[in-house]
Formats: structure tokens, sequence, C-alpha cells
């Protein structure tokens, strides 16, 4: 605490008695004074340390007095008050952490923690836990993501300790945001009446992911007028939301955008997020042309499925009469002729031969530029 | 450089809003923005006291983004772009993440590059993509370096080098190695740059050596 004393006279001694009430109504005293060198005089004085039998066990408002005792007559001449709380602050977001601290009660005392909501007691308390060998209470409370919003009050109770006035305070919950820093799309490249799956991961403050809750996202068409809703909901397999969208056969080809808008989010307790939107573009390109199938391709067709038929039931006799062991192999198999063929329809396109001339250009003409350049 | 124009990603893990800065890259390849004003210097945000990382965001605005979509990037200008950086902030290399497609976008950074790596994992639609990205590099005549993501726990170190050797074979690309699935970096949500924060951690000891490896390729110094 700090005492501004103005106007005072040079060469005068002042003295100040600070008298500092407790909630309990107990008063401790100080005196305390300086010599005035001009007209202005600053006096501190810090509680409970500077005061005799001092202490902040109880927790509410401490009223201070402050009378000048010299030069007389005695006069109050201050007055102010100060809070000492259970809580580290007096509103949180869900998943911060309350830190409650008290004092006061005797070594290693067992006491009863309860916090409620509108009288109900919150999830989890009561709890009890002991005071340290110094009669100190502390306890932390991560909030858990679906408390009730509002006032929460927390008491403390000794077993042997009775405080007058108790331990006792009121503290507000607020929600918390949620944020969501990508959306995923399985392919960047579609083609019409292919579907689009898209995920998400949505974080609390604290690292936990958000597993409740439901949401819709935006896919915008490439006119970015036309909108598409898309239902996304938890998968606990994957551990993320996921949801999945029809591009129709008739879809525009371009470049279209899935969006989630800022806090479209909600986890079902009222957390939000994101704080802004979170944005993901993917091309989808005309649906490939169904060449007419001529009578040999379906002959060749009918032959290859009928190979792979025999194949397969070869594979099958294989694994069941003479496979030993029961190890699973997964078999990656990649088909060079779907390769080149859309490797070839990359090379047809206008931006590819744009490159490419370009590049072609520069080998030619400026070749020692392209050891430069990247 | 963040070149996923149409899902830009980098900044979170960096920790950056892309709108501290007066332009972003996609302001560079559509609106003639200057290359050095979409980039920032990320010594102090990373805690690096030595060398010099820059770092280019790409826009996250939904506008921005369709725009970059529908508007033609030319190669000329992006080279440009490229080279000012360059000699501006006196990079040795030029590390441009594209998105996992053939778009114009990552055409166009194929054709400036003077390397590819590809980071595919061990499933149908990576391999496949994989697969064509290597035959349109042909074409480009640019060198492939293949990479192996998210390998398995369950399978061998000489399992995996086995595999991966034979996809580089198949698909005739350079192999650069492996990297094992991590269950940490997933866990660590894109919250920041992992290997700074675990500095022993083994995952850690691989980016060492596959930094090697990269600087050890031809046409990087």
């Amino acid at each position: 605490m700090t005492l501004n004393v103005s106007n005072t006279i040079p060469s005068t001694f002042y003295a100040y008695t600070w008298n500092v009430t407790d909630p309990a109504g107990t008063l401790t005293s100080i005196i305390n004074g300086g010599l005035a060198n001009s007209q202005t005089l600053t006096l501190t004085a810090v509680y409970p340390r500077d005061f005799s039998g001092a202490s902040i066990k109880y927790n509410g408002t401490y009223r201070v007095n402050i009378f000048q005792v010299n030069p007389g007559p005695t006069t109050l001449v201050a007055t102010s008050k100060f809070y000492a709380g259970l809580t580290d602050s007096l509103s949180y977001q869900r998943t911060a952490q309350v830190s409650i601290l008290a004092q006061g009660y005797a070594s290693n005392e067992n006491i009863t923690i309860r916090i409620s909501h509108v009288g109900i007691p919150v999830a989890g308390f009561p709890r009890s836990q002991l005071a340290n060998g110094n009669g100190i209470f502390s306890y932390v409370w991560p909030i858990p993501i679906s408390t009730p919003l509002g006032p929460c009050n927390v008491s403390l109770t000794g077993q042997v300790t009775s405080k007058k006035p108790p331990d006792s305070q009121t503290f507000t919950v607020l929600p918390t945001s949620v944020s969501i820093s990508r959306l995923v799309a399985n392919v960047t490249l579609l083609q019409a009446s292919q579907i689009a799956a898209f995920s998400f991961a949505a974080v609390y403050p604290d690292g936990s992911q958000a597993k409740t809750g439901a949401m819709t996202i935006r896919v915008v068409e490439p006119d970015g007028i036309t909108i598409h809703l898309v239902s996304m909901s938890f998968n606990t397999t994957v551990n993320a939301f996921e949801g999945t969208y029809r591009i129709a056969s008739s879809g525009p080809s371009g470049g279209w955008v899935a969006i989630i808008d800022a806090n479209s989010f909600d986890d079902g307790y009222g957390n939000l997020g994101p704080s802004t939107s979170v944005v993901r573009g993917f091309v989808v390109e005309p649906a490939a042309s169904q060449n007419p199938q001529t009578s040999t391709v379906t002959y060749l067709l009918l032959i290859a499925v009928l190979l792979l038929a025999v194949a397969l039931t070869v594979l099958v006799s294989w694994v069941l009469f003479f496979a030993r062991k029961k190890v699973q192999r997964s078999v990656l198999k990649v088909d060079f002729q779907s390769i080149e063929r859309e490797a070839a329809r990359v090379q047809n396109r206008d931006f590819f031969a744009k490159v490419h001339d370009q590049l072609k250009r520069r080998q030619q003409t400026k070749p020692e530029e392209d050891v430069k350049d990247g | 450089m963040d070149m996923d124009l149409e899902g830009p990603g980098l900044h979170v893990i960096f920790g950056l809003d892309p709108y501290e800065l007066p332009f972003t890259l996609n302001d560079v390849l559509t609106n003639g923005a200057q290359p050095e004003q979409a980039t920032v210097k990320m010594n102090e945000r990373l805690h690096l006291d030595r060398g010099g990382i820059y770092f280019a965001p790409a826009s996250v605005k939904v506008e921005e983004i369709l725009k970059s979509l529908r508007s033609g990037f030319e190669l000329d200008s992006f080279s440009k772009a490229i080279k000012k950086l360059t000699e501006k902030f006196g990079l040795d290399y030029l590390l441009v993440d594209t998105h996992p497609g053939l778009e114009d976008d990552t055409l166009l950074a194929m054709g400036v590059c003077n390397n590819l790596v590809v980071v595919s994992r061990l499933d149908q639609q990576d391999m496949f993509g994989t697969g064509v990205l290597a035959e349109v590099a042909r074409t480009l005549e640019k060198p492939v370096h293949l990479l192996l993501n998210m390998i398995p726990s369950a399978m061998s170190p000489s399992e995996a080098s086995r595999v991966i050797d034979k996809i580089g074979s198949n698909f005739k690309v350079q192999v650069l190695g492996w990297l094992p699935f991590s269950e940490e970096i997933i866990n660590s949500l894109s919250k920041s740059v992992f290997i700074l924060g675990n500095p022993r951690h083994p995952i850690t000891k691989r980016f060492d050596e596959l930094g090697t490896k990269l600087e050890s390729l031809s046409g990087l110094n």
C-alpha cells in the first residue's frame, strides 16, 4: 500500500497509523513516517509483512484506515480496501486451470473442497485433500469442457479449523475456444461424380482434442455463389471429424473450396471455433468421357474378369491348403498403364505445354540462367 | 515457400499469422507484389541464433485462394521471383512446399526447381500420384528423389529399405530414404517445428541424416 501526502511543510516529520481490519474483524496496525523534504511525501506499507500478528487467512475484503498522528491532532486522512481471494482469477475459460490457495489451517489438516454451480456440486466434487505442514492448502482444478457456464462457488472446510467467515468465493466459468488449424481433403484433384472426403481435428487450448459435437462445412463451387453443406461428425477410428461430398456428374469443373466458417464448430457444450475460417481448395475436372465400348473391348474385359476369378480361386486355395503361418501381408499394387494415362492427361494440358515450352526456350537461349535459378 | 495455395498450412507450424506481412505468396503470383515483401525471417521466432531461415506464407483468405486457382501462372515471372529471393537473402537453398496434386501451381514449382523431393506414403493413392509425378518430371527433365513417410512400425527397417528400393526402381527415381510413423509427431498437432522442440528425438536424427543427403544432391550446392 502507498500513501501519497501532498502540501507537506519541508523539514517537518509526518507520522501515520495504518489500521487494517480483516474479514473476521481483527484489527492490526503499524505506525510509520518520514521527514518531508519537499511539498510531497510518499510512504509505503506491506500487509501482512509489516503488521504485527497479521495474516491473510480469511478470504474477503480487508479495510484500511490511515490516521495522521504527527503533526497533531490525530486525523483520518485516507481509507482504502483490498480483496483476498481463494482463486488466482475471478473468471476462467473452460480447460483453464483454477489455482485455489488458502492458509490458516492446522498442519496437515484434512480439507474438504466443494465446487458447485447454482447449488449443485460440479462433477468430481466434493473431494478432500490435506493442507501442508504450514497449514497452507493449495489445489489446482482444470475446468472440464462440459462444466456449466456462469458463476461457480468454491468453498473449503477444515476438519478441525472453523473459519468465520468461511473460505467461500465465486468465480465465473466461460466457454473455451476450439482451434482448427487445417481442413484436410482426401484428394485435391477430382472428377465430377467422384466423392470428396474432408476431415479435421479440433483442439482445445490445453491441447486436448474435441470429440463431441457436429457441424457443417460449406463446399463452394467455382462460381463462388453455389454452396453445398456437408455434415461432419467425429470418427473414433481416425480420431477426427469426417464428412464426404459427392460431386454431381454435372458439377462444374474448376477450383472448388471447402470452408469451415468462423465459430461454426460447437462441441455440444457451447465451446466454439475456429476463430477465423479455415479453407481447403480442390480442383474438379469434367467426368472422364466414356468411350463407346466395342465388342472386342467387352470380350477382352470378360476374359480379364475370368482370368482374375481363376487367379483369385488359385490364391484362395493356396492360402487354405499351403499357408502355414497366419501372417497377413498387405500388397501394394501399382497400375503402370493407369499412371501413364494420367501422366499423359497432365502433359496434354495447356499449362504443362506452356511450362515445357518455356523451359525448352530458356535452355536454348539462356542455359546459364538455369544453373542460378531456384 | 508455402506453395500449397489450395490449403496452406505451414504458417500454423511456424506460429505465424500470414497477415503480419504486407503481402502473401498469392500477391506475388497474381498481383505482381515484390517477393521479399511476402517473406519473413524466422530466426527469432524459432529461437535460432545461427544461419537464417526465411518463410513465404500463402494466403488463407477464401477469395484470394479462389483467385489464385482461377488465374494463370507464369513460369518466367515465378522464376524471376525465386531468383530475386535467392539473391536478396543470400539463400543457400529454397524449399518450395506444394500441395499433393498436379495442378498448375505444382507444375510451376516443378518447372523452376532443380530437384524434386517427393514425400509419399505406402498407400495406393500416394503410389499412383508418385508414379504420375515421376512421369511428368521426366518429361520436364527434373530429377526426382523419393522419400517414404509414415512407414508403419510393424515393418522392419530392412523391409522398409527393400520396399522403397523396389518402388524407386519401378518408378526409375532416386531413393532418398524413409521416415517411420511417429505417434509423437501426430500428437504434436502441428503446433510447432517438432525437431526444434525435440532435438534428441530419434526422428530428429533421421531428419538430420535426410538434410545431409539433400545437401549432397547435385544442383543443390
